[in-house]
């Protein structure tokens, strides 16, 4: 009997979770907690950990590690909606053993539970290819957001490399418009430097023509 | 009294001193004139007063009192001369006033010239540059033809020569201190050098026609080669003014603009997108109308730093400035004034231009603004859809799950698969319409993530990419859009099984995008999405098309230029 720890603030989901783990044969729902904190109180010893990768009161992937240097034999595998590669990346570099999304089918989320279990690495094993694209393109917020169509001009030609004085015969500015404009918009992404901006710039998609 | 009065008495002190000066200088002149014929003595010294009255000239001005002070000096000279020769003169003194100035004509003369030189001075700058030039230029041609009268003619010639040059010299020294602006030597030159062609033309044709006329006994050959030469010089002369026009016309620009000269420089005007490339056209104007090296329009109200040689001018329109024109002459002492007359006349129409620039920029930054903060808005609430609902149709996915494992039910059977196909049409809507699928740039993968969603239940979606080109970012995600929305309809509305999807970029520069299906096809209703996407699609500066396909289902078609319209 495979004992199975669950922990999401979602009350829907939790409740899903909790049925489904109790309707499969070999898996015993020990806990069923909504925030680390009830976590942390657990004093029954899960095999299997499934953990929220974003809780109210802290993320998952730390109360992953949390609890599995309380119970060093315990299996932890991340639950999100999201397909975000760094937080797969930071899951396995903490040492948790699995990755799993929850809009996932049903009997592909109890068959990973049961993966991790035997100990072997669950990675979005259970979501198809089309549940990982649509997780992988959800919207995110944009960093660039507080700059409007005149800065993003002037930050997209500073991304391709361009010199200020360059940047400024382009959009046929005096140099000292352009720095005056940089300036704000230091202050606007609130980075202290224009390399900052521009790795900015580039993380947003700027600078390709 | 005021300063101005006091300054008032001062000039007008000056011009009294200088026609005193005069007078006594013309005393011999004057005293000549009441002879029957005008003493040689006395026509010597005739010229000199000429300084006076050009002196008065300049100290009336107030500008250049040390040359007006020199030239009110010189008006002397005849007095002097004449103080020299009465000692020992007779009654008349004509005969020994002559023996001095024949005997001195060509010092006094000389130190004339040095005189007037050194009033002129020299002073760093073009324009006292060029006064010198034209002053040393005229001294020397002076002095030369004096010192040839002064052994080739009599006396009385002699006289006659010193006085013109000294009338000339007087209104030029005049003539050169008055002037605000002188042009630049060598132009004067190029008017003698049409001049002389052409003279030398109409001559080299009367010369001819004489020969040739006198060689075939005409009657009158003089007659006609005068009037050969005359005609010949009168229709040479257009040519030699067309030659020194194109000349000028090169170093100072057209200083008009044309009508076809304006077309010539707009040409490809319609095809640029940016409206900011009007502003490299009229600089353009601007340096071949002014023949100005480099000329560079700036937009705003800051006022940019001047590079080394360069000449700034603030646009304005009603008080405001709405950019700064910076020209870069040849010549490193700045433009001529005739270039500036020509720059600030088009002044007024470059700020103009700079404005409706300026406004155009500003509506195009608007515009991006509107489109991103729609994305934005898009994103959000995609954004919150994937976030809120997908958690509660998972949840609710697991529940029904488990009920059914422990109590099957027809209900629960036939809403296990209503709730998967919920949570399918969910990740459909946001990862069709969001461009953040795009994120990592790659188009192909991302559209291969999307026709993967839409795979299985025995429909088939094939997909052929070849992307050469890169894309820009706007029509990337437009091309992603189109897809998406394509297989949507297909599915959904043409209840096809098999779609295809082909993305190509072509040599001409546009991706071309081809959705075809086999579905029911029939009638097509635009639907918002169709819609939405055929704007987009122009507004990138492309077309979008739905037609029936040859298998009997839909082809969608639509064209992008790789670079998208802005």
């Amino acid at each position: 009997m495979t004992r199975v720890m669950l922990v999401d603030d979602h009350p829907i989901v939790l409740s899903g979770l909790s049925a489904l783990v109790e309707s499969e044969d070999g898996l015993e729902l020990v806990a069923a907690a909504r925030s680390a904190a009830e976590a942390n109180a657990v004093t029954t010893e899960p095999d299997v950990a499934v953990i929220d990768l974003e809780l109210p009161d802290g993320d998952g992937i730390e109360l992953g590690g949390t609890l599995k240097r309380t119970w060093p034999e315990l299996r932890v595998v991340v639950l999100t909606m999201h397909a975000d590669n760094q937080a797969v990346i930071r899951s396995l570099g903490a040492g948790l053993d699995g990755y799993l999304l929850k809009d996932s089918d049903p009997e592909d989320v109890l068959a990973a539970i049961h993966t991790a279990a035997r100990g072997a690495l669950v990675l979005g094993r259970g979501a198809s290819e089309a549940v990982v694209a649509a997780a992988a393109s959800a919207p995110r917020t944009d960093a660039l957001a507080a700059l409007d169509a005149r800065d993003l001009e002037i930050l997209d030609l500073l991304v391709q490399g361009l010199p200020t004085s360059q940047v400024a015969a382009r959009l046929f500015l005096a140099p000292k418009t352009v720095r005056n404009r940089v300036s704000d918009m230091l202050t606007k992404l609130d980075v202290a430097s224009r390399d900052e901006a521009i790795a900015l710039g580039q993380a947003g998609g700027l600078g390709r023509t | 009294m005021s300063s101005a009065e006091a300054s008032a008495r001062g000039a007008s002190t000056g011009v009294v001193v200088a026609a005193v000066a005069t007078g006594f200088g013309a005393l011999p002149l004057v005293a000549g004139i009441g002879e029957t014929t005008i003493p040689t003595g006395a026509l010597y010294g005739a010229g000199w007063p000429a300084f006076g009255v050009a002196g008065a000239l300049l100290l009336d001005r107030g500008t250049e009192q040390r040359v007006g002070r020199t030239l009110a000096a010189l008006a002397l000279v005849p007095a002097l001369i004449l103080a020299i020769a009465l000692p020992t003169a007779g009654d008349p003194i004509w005969p020994r006033l002559e023996d001095v100035w024949r005997s001195a004509d060509i010092v006094v003369v000389l130190l004339t010239l040095v005189l007037l030189a050194w009033a002129m001075g020299y002073a760093p700058g073009r324009t006292p540059r060029r006064r010198l030039f034209w002053l040393l230029v005229w001294s020397v041609v002076v002095f030369s033809t004096v010192v040839v009268a002064d052994s080739v003619l009599d006396p009385r010639a002699q006289a006659l020569v010193i006085t013109l040059g000294m009338w000339s010299l007087a209104g030029l020294v005049a003539r050169l201190t008055i002037a605000s602006e002188l042009r630049p030597v060598d132009e004067p030159f190029l008017d003698v050098v049409a001049a002389a062609l052409t003279l030398a033309i109409g001559a080299a044709v009367g010369v001819g026609v004489a020969l040739a006329g006198t060689r075939a006994d005409i009657p009158a050959p003089d007659l006609a080669a005068a009037f050969a030469a005359v005609t010949s010089t009168a229709l040479a002369w257009p040519a030699a003014a067309w030659w020194r026009r194109s000349w000028l016309a090169r170093r100072y620009g057209t200083g008009t603009l044309t009508p076809a000269d304006v077309a010539a420089i707009t040409a490809d005007l319609h095809q640029l997108t940016d409206p900011r490339e009007l502003l490299a056209k009229a600089a353009e104007m601007v340096a071949a109308s002014s023949g100005h090296r480099d000329v560079t329009l700036m937009l705003g109200e800051d006022s940019p730093d001047v590079p080394d040689g360069w000449v700034d001018h603030p646009l304005l329109v009603g008080g405001d400035r709405v950019g700064t024109l910076l020209l870069n002459p040849d010549d490193p002492e700045g433009p001529e004034p005739r270039q500036v007359r020509t720059v600030e006349q088009l002044l007024p129409t470059v700020a103009l231009v700079c404005r409706a620039v300026g406004l155009a920029v500003e509506a195009d930054h608007a515009r991006q603004d509107v489109a991103r903060e729609r994305d934005a808005e898009r994103a959000r609430i995609l954004g919150d859809l994937h976030d809120g609902l997908g958690p509660v149709l998972a949840g609710m996915s697991m529940r029904v799950q488990a009920e059914l494992r422990r109590t099957p039910t027809p209900l629960l059977e036939s809403l296990a698969p209503d709730l998967a196909e919920a949570r399918g049409d969910l990740r459909r809507i946001v990862s069709g319409l969001t461009p953040s699928a795009l994120h990592d740039a790659d188009l192909t993968g991302a559209l291969e993530r999307l026709t993967a969603t839409f795979d299985g239940d025995g429909r088939q979606v094939e997909l052929a990419v070849a992307v050469e080109d890169p894309l820009s970012r706007e029509v990337a995600v437009a091309v992603y859009r189109f897809v998406a929305e394509g297989i949507t309809n297909a599915l959904r509305h043409g209840r096809a099984n098999h779609v295809a999807v082909q993305v190509a970029t072509t040599v001409a520069g546009h991706v071309v995008v081809d959705v075809q299906d086999d579905g029911i096809g029939g009638p097509i209703a635009p639907g918002v999405g169709l819609t939405s996407l055929r704007q987009r699609a122009e507004h990138l500066g492309g077309s979008l098309a739905v037609a029936s396909a040859n298998g009997g289902g839909v082809l969608l078609h639509a064209e992008l230029p790789t670079k998208g319209a802005a």
